[in-house]
């Protein structure tokens, strides 16, 4: 059953001197368990859309419906902080928190105690591959592909079964990069996740279980 | 052209911000030229000002005697040798631009022929009389006038009692009835109705010699030697009187009566710098002199100077040459200066001028803004003797709150220079900084710098000349409002209440304030302003074009990995900020100390505003102003009258702490001790008292140079003590300033009086006193002793104003002084001498009664203090503001450097409220520790946290925090999207 249905979705970007459409009625449904990549070229919609499924922007026309419930009725705070996890291609880690508190604050914020939230981050990032003295540094004290992997610490701490990754091995070298997405793909298939990728790079696309390429703000493939 | 109008595009293209900052720096040419044009305005006033008026100090010596106009005074001449180097420094001292002494001589004008009162001896004269007898009770001999040599009025054929100098009562035989004798001497007010006449021998120079001639001579042992005498006596006193005094000047507008308008000129002018320079033979007289010649300026007196050495009028007159002088002025009559000549001092060069007589010795011209300078050097002469008085018209009144003004104005500039910058920063930090991106691009294009430059510059210059010129228009437009307000400003300085101030004295004039502003100070103030646009465009762009993108990137050292443990203590909301503050040290230590300086530096402000503030209330407190009844010109204290009536309205307005008037009682003349301090009676023969009125006026006339006696409502606050406290003051055992006024007989005495005559204390002493043109002994017992550094010899007696006869209840008083603790009440007393019937010195207007509050000093003090704290006030509130304003940008800054980090927790879902919540805490907490501490500090040295201080801070961390709040409140409105978008 798809846990994410996108529905005629349509966007535009309204500045003062032009409107551009960048989704025309796009139409999917992602489901848990799978590794789903979207390609397409620059300005092919494919962040926007990601944004979209994450509660960053809500659709001009259409619906994104979470497990059958718009989007646009949710208390989009609510649906970021406990439904959709994202990972950004700058990993975005909140730099005066260490990765364990990074990882933990998610939790916090879903009201997990102090102490449990840490035990449990602790476990994720030993999950995602790290040693243990990575608990306890900033994250400019890690590498890129470090980073990343507490970035998806992070992502998988909210229980959540979404999880988007917005290039997420666009600023690392390709051995990190393999990491990374063997741990997302793990994270599909071993943890039920219904990871949706956006990307470029055609290994990862390849890699996927399902491919969405967009061309012009349309998905014109599915396989 | 292509960058430039490229450049321009730019600016177009966002026409909001373009407007916005066309906005800022017009506002900012408006204020930056109104700054200038105030500043000019009131620099140009204080510049006419300072030529306008002049500042002279009148150098006086006050010796014991009483100051003499034309006397020869020994002692100064010798003060004045012996201190010749400290005057020669005090002339020379770069705050003089020059000294002009002041130079007697006496001026005959041809066909002068003087009929005032202020004459050198009006009543002296030279004249045959023919005895016709002798009066018994008056011991005077009746005497009709035959012949006059000289003599002001037409005695022919009058009668005249006649008395001669070595005449005694054993000796009215001495002149023989019916005979005629030669005689000289004075004509004197006497008891009875006749005119009254005393013969006594008078002395003129005849080459070096004294030639005195005896006061009677009988026609037939009159020598043709003795006649000519006689006749060489009356011209001398004809010269003498026929004359008037000459002032030569290098600048007549300095001489005091000029330059403090006591002599204004009637008709004609004063002397022209040619005439001083070309040594032009021309002079000012007075309208008396003019009235006696029929004369009108531009018409010419044949002068001749007559100068001798000592006394102006004393010895052997010699004259000059006569020589022909235009009148190129005539001045109003002023009693003080009835029959004045002045000339230009060139003019007199050959003119053998006397400066060594009067106790006027010169007139500095100091430079207006020196005064003080000068005067506090010239003070350290003034134990010698010499007395300096300044005189500036007025200048400072007038320049001070315009020269408070011009530093107001400079501030405010200041002000307007800070704003600038910072509004030019932000201006490019916006227009060329966010801009990198299209410079890299037009690098990696091939665009040369020049071409780069050129494109900011275009854009700038679109933004800021329009706004420049507009901005110096509207500043124009403006001037005269500003003006307005100026002058208000100024005027509301200047009202200042200086009735009856020792201060008040030299205000004479007022220039008025006539603002002028050459347009050239707009079109500076607007190249100034574009010409910083300019240079900020250039600096900017040189730093985007040595940007990242075309230096080789440097790639950043990994921060040193130490121990950090994550958090395990803290949870909830507050987490974030307390890591925050923690984990970021340098963020967290710059603000605390920022905020901590800032505690300090209001604290250190407030705590010299209060300094100010203290020093000038303890002033306040501390001064006891003294003042007193005087003469016209301020100067005399004695010798005045004061009646009864005046002394109660000044009683009854209840401000004065204290009034004294005293009363002089003629002279005294020391007869012996009748009863010593141990009690012992002493046989002392009584006085001798002559009985007759011939004796009496004999007596009253030898007594003028004994020792006087005034009765005193108050030793302490006595005139002998006005001008200098005793150096030394004894009571008797068991007295003191309140017993001696228990008996009407105590005196207290002059110590050197007391050694000359043999008193001890506690002796009673038998005087004969002179008073009232009678002659009484009394009986005086001697309490107290004193000595002043002036050497007076004045003898103390107690007034009781409460058990006074009518007589003298009605007569009043020689003088009145007053003081003042109540410092407040300075208005008051200004109200209640006026009320009193007093006028201001140097005011002709009125009752002819003086006043004149010693405040000079106290009101130079207070109002020194008064504007430096007005300045401290401007100061220190425009450092408030502008401490508030980078409170406010860099709390501002502070948050929307943390825009990420916001986006990021708006993206993990964390709720608005919650990141407001965080950053707002930790902001509160560095601003509110780093304040706390500093008043933490403060508190530890002992320093006082007054309200004002408190508020202060307050005050700025409200400013801070609602700077961060409002921040804090746009970011996380901003969608999370846009900012997690946006490149790194």
């Amino acid at each position: 059953m798809a846990v994410l249905n996108v529905c005629d979705v349509v966007f535009r970007y309204e500045s003062k001197y032009q409107t551009t459409e960048v989704l025309k009625g796009v139409s999917c449904d992602f489901e848990e368990g799978r590794f789903y990549a979207i390609v397409g070229k620059s300005g092919s919609g494919k962040s926007t859309l990601l944004s979209l499924m994450a509660g960053l922007l809500l659709p001009a026309e259409g619906q994104i419906l979470y497990n059958g419930t718009p989007t646009s009725s949710l208390d989009l705070n609510r649906y970021r902080r406990e439904n959709a996890a994202v990972v950004y291609q700058s990993f975005r880690l909140l730099p005066l928190l260490t990765a364990e508190e990074n990882v933990a604050y998610p939790m916090e914020l879903r009201g997990v105690r102090g102490k449990e939230a840490r035990k449990r981050a602790d476990a994720l990032i030993r999950k995602v591959g790290l040693p243990d003295d990575v608990l306890h540094r900033f994250p400019d004290m890690l590498s890129g592909g470090e980073q990343q992997r507490v970035a998806i610490a992070r992502a998988i701490s909210m229980d959540s079964k979404l999880l988007f990754a917005d290039e997420p091995t666009g600023n690392l070298d390709t051995e990190s990069g393999n990491v990374i997405i063997d741990l997302l793909l793990s994270l599909a298939h071993n943890d039920g996740y219904c990871v949706i990728v956006v990307t470029h790079d055609l290994e990862i696309a390849a890699k996927a279980d399902c491919v969405l390429r967009m061309r012009d703000g349309m998905l014109v493939e599915e396989n | 052209m292509t960058a430039i109008k490229n450049g321009m595009k730019t600016a177009l293209r966002t026409p909001g911000k373009t407007l916005l900052f066309s906005l800022i720096l017009t506002a900012l040419a408006v204020l930056i030229c109104l700054s200038f044009c105030v500043f000019s305005a009131v620099r140009n006033y204080i510049r006419d000002c300072d030529e306008y008026y002049h500042t002279v100090v009148d150098m006086e010596f006050i010796g014991k005697e009483y100051p003499e106009g034309y006397a020869y005074d020994e002692t100064m001449a010798s003060v004045i040798q012996e201190h010749q180097s400290e005057i020669d420094a005090l002339r020379h001292s770069d705050a003089v631009i020059r000294f002009e002494p002041v130079t007697h001589a006496l001026a005959g004008i041809e066909g002068l022929k003087r009929s005032d009162r202020f004459v050198y001896d009006p009543d002296a004269a030279v004249f045959y009389i023919y005895v016709l007898g002798y009066d018994e009770n008056s011991g005077s001999f009746l005497a009709s006038v035959n012949d006059v040599l000289y003599c002001r009025e037409d005695f022919r054929g009058k009668l005249i009692m006649m008395r001669t100098a070595s005449m005694n009562i054993d000796e009215r035989q001495s002149l023989d009835l019916g005979e005629t004798y030669l005689i000289c001497g004075h004509f004197f007010q006497s008891l009875t109705s006749y005119s009254a006449f005393f013969a006594e021998p008078l002395t003129y120079l005849r080459g070096n010699d004294a030639v005195t001639v005896p006061e009677c001579v009988h026609r037939d042992e009159l020598t043709p030697e003795l006649l000519s005498d006689y006749e060489e006596l009356a011209e001398s006193i004809r010269v003498c009187n026929d004359c008037c005094t000459l002032q030569v000047t290098a600048s007549a507008d300095d001489l005091v009566p000029f330059h403090q308008q006591e002599l204004t000129l009637s008709e004609g002018r004063l002397f022209e710098q040619r005439e001083y320079d070309e040594a032009a033979k021309v002079c000012i007289v007075s309208n008396r002199i003019a009235y006696a010649l029929d004369l009108s300026a531009g018409d010419r007196i044949m002068l001749s100077m007559l100068t001798a050495e000592g006394n102006l009028f004393g010895g052997k007159l010699e004259r000059s040459a006569s020589e022909q002088y235009t009148v190129v002025g005539i001045y109003n009559r002023n009693d003080n200066y009835p029959a004045c000549v002045f000339i230009p001092d060139a003019s007199a060069a050959d003119a053998p001028l006397i400066a060594s007589n009067g106790f006027w010795l010169g007139v500095f011209r100091v430079k207006n803004a020196d005064i003080t300078e000068f005067l506090i050097e010239a003070s350290k002469s003034e134990q010698y003797g010499f007395r300096f008085t300044a005189y500036d018209q007025g200048y400072s009144t007038v320049v001070e709150p315009m020269s408070e003004l011009m530093l107001i104005s400079i501030i405010f500039l200041a002000i307007c220079v800070a704003l600038t910058v910072g509004a030019l920063s932000l201006q490019c930090h916006i227009f060329i900084t966010r801009q990198r991106e299209a410079a890299r691009t037009m690098i990696a294009m091939g665009s040369g710098r020049a071409h780069i430059g050129l494109y900011f510059l275009s854009a700038a210059a679109l933004l800021s000349i329009p706004a420049a010129i507009v901005g110096c228009i509207v500043g124009k437009l403006m001037e005269n409002t500003v003006f307005d307000i100026l002058e208000r400003f100024a005027a509301q300085f200047a009202e200042q209440d200086l009735r009856f101030s020792s201060s008040r004295v030299t205000l004479v004039r007022t220039l008025t304030f006539t603002p002028r502003v050459s347009p050239v100070i707009y079109i500076a103030a607007g190249a100034v302003l574009l010409l910083a646009v300019f240079l900020f465009t250039l600096l900017f762009s040189q730093g985007v074009m040595k940007d990242r993108a075309v230096r080789k990137k440097r790639s950043r050292a990994p921060r040193t990995l130490k121990r950090v443990r994550s958090s395990t203590k803290l949870s909830g909301k507050l987490k974030y900020a307390v890591l925050s503050i923690r984990r970021n040290p340098v963020r967290t230590v710059a603000v605390l100390l920022l905020c901590l300086l800032v505690s300090l530096f209001f604290a250190r402000l407030t705590l010299s505003l209060d300094g100010y503030r203290t020093q000038l209330d303890a002033v306040r407190e501390n001064t006891v102003l003294k003042g007193r009844a005087t003469d016209y010109f301020g100067k005399q204290i004695n010798g005045l009258v004061v009646y009864r009536r005046t002394y109660d309205s000044l009683s009854e307005s209840d401000v004065l702490s204290g009034i004294t008037v005293s009363r002089d009682m003629g002279h005294l003349r020391f007869s012996g001790v009748s009863v010593t301090a141990d009690g012992e009676v002493q046989d002392i023969p009584a006085p001798n008292i002559p009985t007759t009125s011939f004796g009496i006026e004999t007596m009253l006339g030898q007594m003028y140079f004994e020792p006087g006696m005034i009765m005193t409502t108050s030793v302490r606050n006595s005139t002998v003590f006005y001008f200098s406290e005793p150096t030394h003051m004894v009571w008797l055992d068991g007295f003191n300033e309140e017993r001696f006024f228990d008996e009407p007989d105590y005196c207290v005495m002059p110590e050197q009086l007391m050694a000359r005559d043999g008193i001890s204390l506690g002796d009673t002493a038998v005087f004969i006193l002179s008073y009232d043109n009678w002659l009484s002994a009394i009986e005086l017992k001697v309490v107290g002793s004193y000595l002043t550094s002036t050497g007076d010899e004045t003898i103390l007696a107690p007034l009781d104003l409460q058990d006074e006869s009518p007589y003298l209840q009605n007569k009043g008083f020689d003088s009145l002084t007053f003081t003042l603790d109540d410092v407040s009440k300075h208005d008051a007393l200004r109200d209640a001498l006026e009320k009193a019937g007093f006028s201001p010195v140097r005011t002709s207007d009125g009752p002819r009664y003086y006043a004149v509050i010693d405040d000079e000093m106290y009101l130079e003090t207070t109002h020194s203090m008064e504007r430096q704290i007005k300045y401290v006030t401007v100061l220190y509130n425009s450092l408030y503001v502008l401490a508030g304003i980078i409170g406010f940008v860099l709390a501002w800054l502070l948050v929307s450097s943390r825009g990420k980090e916001i986006a990021v927790m708006r993206a993990l879902g964390t709720r608005p409220f919650e990141i407001v919540a965080i950053f707002f805490a930790e902001q509160m907490l560095l601003c509110g520790a780093g304040l706390g501490f500093g008043l933490l500090i403060e508190k530890l040295f002992g320093h006082t946290i007054g309200p004002q201080l408190k508020m202060l801070v307050l005050l700025f961390f409200a400013v801070w925090l609602v700077s961060s709040l409002i921040c804090l409140l746009v970011s996380v409105t901003k969608q999370a999207y846009a900012a997690l978008a946006e490149p790194e």
